[in-house]
């Protein structure tokens, strides 16, 4: 009799909710390959990284296609430029001082095409504080809370990403990019979302300050392939970059300003 | 432009009453012999006078003025057997009319259903007109006989995709179809995700869209009307009929409460899928919910021989919960207060109060919130037809509409570590005046033209917002309670000209401009319920679209084969699509996320029916265009819409081998819809990232489907008639693509794949309807 009922309950599900999954092979035009730049410049003294690949075919299996024979030139407002050499894999990478208000233009040469992309390092924004607050939300949220304070710049669009570590680990949960659009010039308190930790857990926080072509980038990056959005893209696209003659990625600096708690 | 249509108009208006000496009106109404109940746009013709004629209005009032004299009325509509009325006209006369249904057997076939001209001399040119009586005739899904699903048979009108109750008219939106149930516009026309829509068949008396050309009456969407009109109940005789099937079953109860003055109509519709789940011991299987049901009432009450009201509603719901982890509930509800009143035999008035409203409400537990959203409109509509000489038929009136809409709310559960994020009511006033006339030039030539003007007020209270280019606010302003925040109106012009040249040929054109301000904000690519309205508001315009077309309309041997084609070109203004990488869902600077831009639309619709014979039936082709144009979208290069498709083609065959057996069959083949999906990728910080060609550049893959039906009528009696229909859906099996979806294979690492849901294969079905009478 059981079988026979669920026969039935089946067979009406199946009736209304028939599907069929199988992989496809779509009919798409090939895309041309292409040149991906990821740069990023931090203030003070840090290696300064820029990687450069090139973009691959999607159904394709193969990965990183590195660019190896590039050309990469960092100059700044002051006229000074300086060789970013390759040491290996695709990565050029030297030491490199930013400075805050000092506007970087990256250029890379790769099979006689160029790319220019201008980034502008923004100044620190100082963290004030980490608090921490107990919640009693049962039944698995028992613990600590941690919230950061910051004082935004008044007058201007900030544009801010936070990243946080427990225990030197670095979590990913964070609602990573939002400016400053309505809270101009305030005192921003914001906790870090789905965080309750224990006693003698150690988290620090990175309050990325970015400016606006970065922020677009990662942004909208975010979005194609963000994970913890609440849904995908309705519009997907490539990302906004600040690359010219269509380069992909993006040439980033920022500034960071640091802090630990350690759970009471 | 506008202020020389208006003089043109005006002139227009005023030369057309030429008064003639001792002349006279004779009027009444229409009805259906069979049932008492009114029929609307019935075509009068005088035989003795050519090119003489009007036509019922929607509540089957018809007045004609003639000189004195003997004359002979030649009634014909859709269905009913035309009828020949002698009448003698020596003073103003009040003569109510009766047809009689045509019933075709074999033997009759050479006797039309309708005046077989129609087609050629009425006004309507991209009017399709969908027959209730042939409905069930079609091969169903699921054996529920669905108008939506055989409009989308017609050219210029396409489904929005499988298990889809949403259209395209003629490279139109989703939204910019206006779709009235008994004047009450209806939101989401779908039930169970889709898969039906909410209109009942048994509870319908007409279904007529026009995707061009509409009268100064309708507005407020761009692309097309689907006007919807409900049975009254059968004023002189009770029955029952309905209609059992695997998914769902139907019952109708109508009947005289007084006879010939006053009768009723109740309709319901249930799935029972769902009753067999909580019978089963598979947990996944019964603590899911999957039903809809729903209901429509209509009463009406002759209040002597001028006045007539009508009170009519539908109500439905939509369940759906799959084991604990997801919910939706939604529904429409609408109410129509109509009163119908004979001012003079020449003037007819309607005056109808409105309410319709819709809501849903989705669960989604592992995250402990739900989101909400709600739509209340009350309308008042006030239409006059005015039939002013036997060449002129005026129609004038006004309309207003409040719109409250909450569009998305979340509330969340105690412990989810969130907080309630209460949407915004969003308040305002849609009106409009409008006048229009049918002007029969000649025989050979008939004009109708007309212009609404209409009015849009956006109320507080509510939060209006200042963005910056890239979609950043800026600033925002709150106003207070009924304060005015936006106004916007428009000139909309209407035209419909049809010229005979000769007896089985005509040539329409047709003009009109829609303004909508009313917008649907998706965050799907189907008609989902979960969909956002939204009003106009500083920073959203009103969407303006131009059409014109151009048919012609061949009729060859006897009327037996109506051949027609058109083409037509629409050009949007306002036009709204999402900022590139928008995330539209549950987002309160959701304004920030849409830009505007323009869009274009043409194409050549080709249609061939057969209407007489055991074989009728028709092939409609569409060969057809969709852009958009954004300056922030694809670099400001124009897009394919996603509704661009290039060929659209579908054959319907219905044959009737003897009074017991019809076959019937219904092709479809479509160009899949443009998309965006990724053609390379490349890796940045670890993380592969899909790279895009462009907005909507690649397409699905390109869709057909083959359904057959069969229908089997037992032998009827006085008191009982009923059918059998046997209906297999996707008939070859073809694996449509419902959805893709691509990203990183399961299975093996590294490797990218594209991953097709298709729904729908071989979906039999058996249906058994009946009727007591």
């Amino acid at each position: 009799m059981k079988s026979i009922i669920n026969f039935f309950a089946i067979g009406a599900l199946a009736i209304l909710i028939v599907s069929c999954q199988q992989i496809v092979e779509l009919e798409i035009e090939d895309s041309e390959k292409k040149v991906v730049i990821a740069a990023e410049l931090q203030a003070g003294t840090h290696p300064f990284e820029v990687l450069i690949s090139r973009s691959s075919l999607y159904y394709e299996s193969d990965t990183n296609v590195f660019v190896e024979n590039a050309i990469v030139i960092l100059s700044d407002d002051f006229g000074l430029s300086q060789l970013i050499p390759h040491t290996a894999d695709g990565l050029y990478s030297a030491n490199v001082v930013g400075e805050a208000g000092n506007t970087y233009t990256l250029s890379v040469e790769v099979d006689d095409l160029s790319y220019t992309a201008q980034s502008t390092m923004p100044y620190v924004i100082p963290l004030i504080n980490l608090t921490t607050r107990s919640s009693s939300q049962p039944p698995n949220q028992v613990g600590t809370r941690v919230s950061y304070s910051f004082k935004d710049s008044v007058g201007i669009m900030n544009y801010y990403r936070v990243r946080h570590s427990v225990d030197g680990e670095l979590q990913s949960t964070e609602p990573r990019f939002f400016n400053d659009g309505l809270q101009d010039g305030q005192l921003i308190t914001r906790s870090i979302r789905r965080g309750v930790y224990q006693t003698g857990q150690e988290i620090t926080v990175e309050l990325i300050h970015m400016n606006e072509s970065n922020y677009d980038y990662l942004y909208t990056l975010d979005e194609i392939i963000g994970e913890n959005r609440f849904s995908n893209s309705t519009s997907p696209a490539n990302p906004i970059t600040n690359w010219s003659n269509g380069a992909l990625g993006v040439f980033n600096t920022y500034n960071i300003d640091t802090m630990t708690v350690v759970i009471p | 432009m506008v202020k020389k249509l208006l003089v043109s108009s005006i002139i227009l208006f005023l030369s057309i009453g030429t008064a003639y000496a001792q002349e006279h009106t004779i009027s009444g109404t229409i009805k259906d012999r069979s049932n008492g109940e009114e029929a609307p746009y019935v075509t009068v013709r005088v035989k003795e006078l050519t090119g003489v004629g009007t036509t019922s209005n929607a509540y089957g009032f018809y007045s004609i003025t003639l000189e004195r004299g003997s004359y002979t009325l030649l009634i014909s509509s859709l269905g009913f057997k035309t009828l020949e009325q002698p009448i003698s006209l020596e003073a103003d006369t009040t003569l109510h009319l009766a047809l009689e249904v045509y019933t075709q057997t074999l033997d009759e076939v050479i006797i039309s259903s309708k005046n077989e001209e129609d087609n050629l001399t009425s006004i309507d040119g991209s009017k399709v007109e969908i027959d209730m009586r042939t409905l069930h005739e079609v091969p169903t899904f699921g054996g529920e006989p669905d108008i939506i699903r055989v409009a989308q048979l017609s050219p210029g009108i396409k489904t929005a995709g499988e298990g889809n109750a949403g259209f395209y008219v003629r490279g139109g939106g989703l939204d910019q179809n206006l779709v009235l149930l008994d004047e009450a516009p209806v939101y989401s026309p779908s039930h169970m995700l889709g898969v039906f829509s909410v209109f009942n068949g048994d509870a319908l008396k007409s279904a007529s869209i026009y995707k061009g050309g509409m009268s100064a009456e309708y507005g407020g969407r761009t692309a097309s009307v689907m006007d919807i009109r409900m049975k009254e109940g059968n004023a002189k005789e009770y029955n029952m009929s309905g209609g059992v099937g695997l998914i769902a079953s139907r019952l109708t109860v109508e009947g005289p409460i007084v006879e010939d003055k006053s009768s009723f109509i109740i309709s319901g519709r249930r799935s029972y899928a769902d009753l067999f789940f909580g019978l089963s011991s598979d947990s996944t299987i019964n603590n899911s919910t999957l039903y809809f049901y729903d209901l429509n009432l209509k009463a009406n009450y002759s209040l002597g021989e001028k006045d007539k009201m009508y009170v009519s509603g539908y109500f439905g719901r939509d369940a759906f919960a799959f084991v604990d982890n997801f919910g939706m509930n939604w529904g429409n509800a609408t109410g129509t207060l109509r009163w119908n009143h004979i001012v003079n035999e020449k003037l007819f008035s309607n005056t109808s109060l409105i309410y319709n409203s819709y809501f849903y409400d989705f669960r989604f537990e592992e995250r402990g919130l739900n989101l909400l959203s709600t739509i209340n409109d009350i309308n008042i509509k006030q239409d006059f037809s005015y039939y002013l000489n036997n060449r002129n038929t005026l129609s004038f009136g006004l309309n207003a509409i409040h719109h409250t809409m909450e569009p998305g709310s979340i509330l969340v559960d105690d412990d989810s570590g969130l907080t309630d994020d209460q949407a915004e009511l969003a308040n305002g006033i849609e009106s409009a005046v409008y006048a229009q006339n049918e002007f029969k030039i000649s025989e050979q030539f008939q004009l109708s033209f007309g212009l609404r003007f209409s009015m849009f007020h956006r109320l507080g209270s509510g939060t209006s917002y200042e963005f910056d280019s890239s979609g950043n606010i800026l600033s925002s302003t709150f106003h207070d309670e009924g304060d005015l925040m936006q106004f916007y109106n428009g000139l909309e012009p209407r035209l419909s000209a049809t010229y005979r040249i000769d007896n089985s040929s005509s040539l329409k054109l047709l003009y009109n401009r829609n303004n909508q301000y009313l917008h649907l904000i998706s965050n799907s690519t189907s008609l989902l319920p979960s969909d956002i309205w939204i009003l106009s508001s500083n920073n959203v315009k009103p969407q303006i679209a131009d059409q014109l077309s151009i048919g012609y309309h061949k009729n060859l041997n006897d009327n037996m084969f109506q051949a027609s084609t058109e083409v037509y070109y629409k050009y949007m203004q306002n036009a709204i699509d999402y900022r590139d990488g928008a995330d539209i869902f549950v987002n309160e600077a959701l304004e920030g996320e849409l830009v505007y831009g323009t869009g274009q639309a043409y194409g050549l619709e080709f249609l061939f029916k057969k209407t007489k014979g055991q074989l009728t039936g028709w092939l409609g082709y569409t060969l057809a265009k969709t852009t958009r144009q954004f300056d922030e979208i694809n670099d400001g290069l124009p897009f394919s819409a996603r509704q661009d498709r290039t060929h659209d083609l579908s054959v319907v065959l219905n044959y009737k081998f003897n009074p017991k057996w019809t076959v019937s069959a219904n092709f479809v083949y479509y160009t899949g819809d443009a998309v965006t999906f990724p053609t390379g990728k490349y890796t940045y910080d670890g993380i592969t990232v899909p790279l895009y060609s462009g907005r909507n550049a690649e397409r699905m893959p390109d869709y057909h489907r083959l359904d057959l039906g069969l229908t089997w009528y037992n032998k009827s009696t006085d008191k009982f008639e009923s059918n059998w229909n046997f209906s297999l859906y996707n008939a070859y099996g073809r694996e449509n693509a419902y959805s893709i979806t691509v990203g990183e294979s399961e299975t093996i690492p590294g490797q990218f794949e594209a991953t097709q849901l298709s729904l729908f294969r071989w979906i039999p079905s058996i249906t058994y309807n009946f009727k007591f009478k």
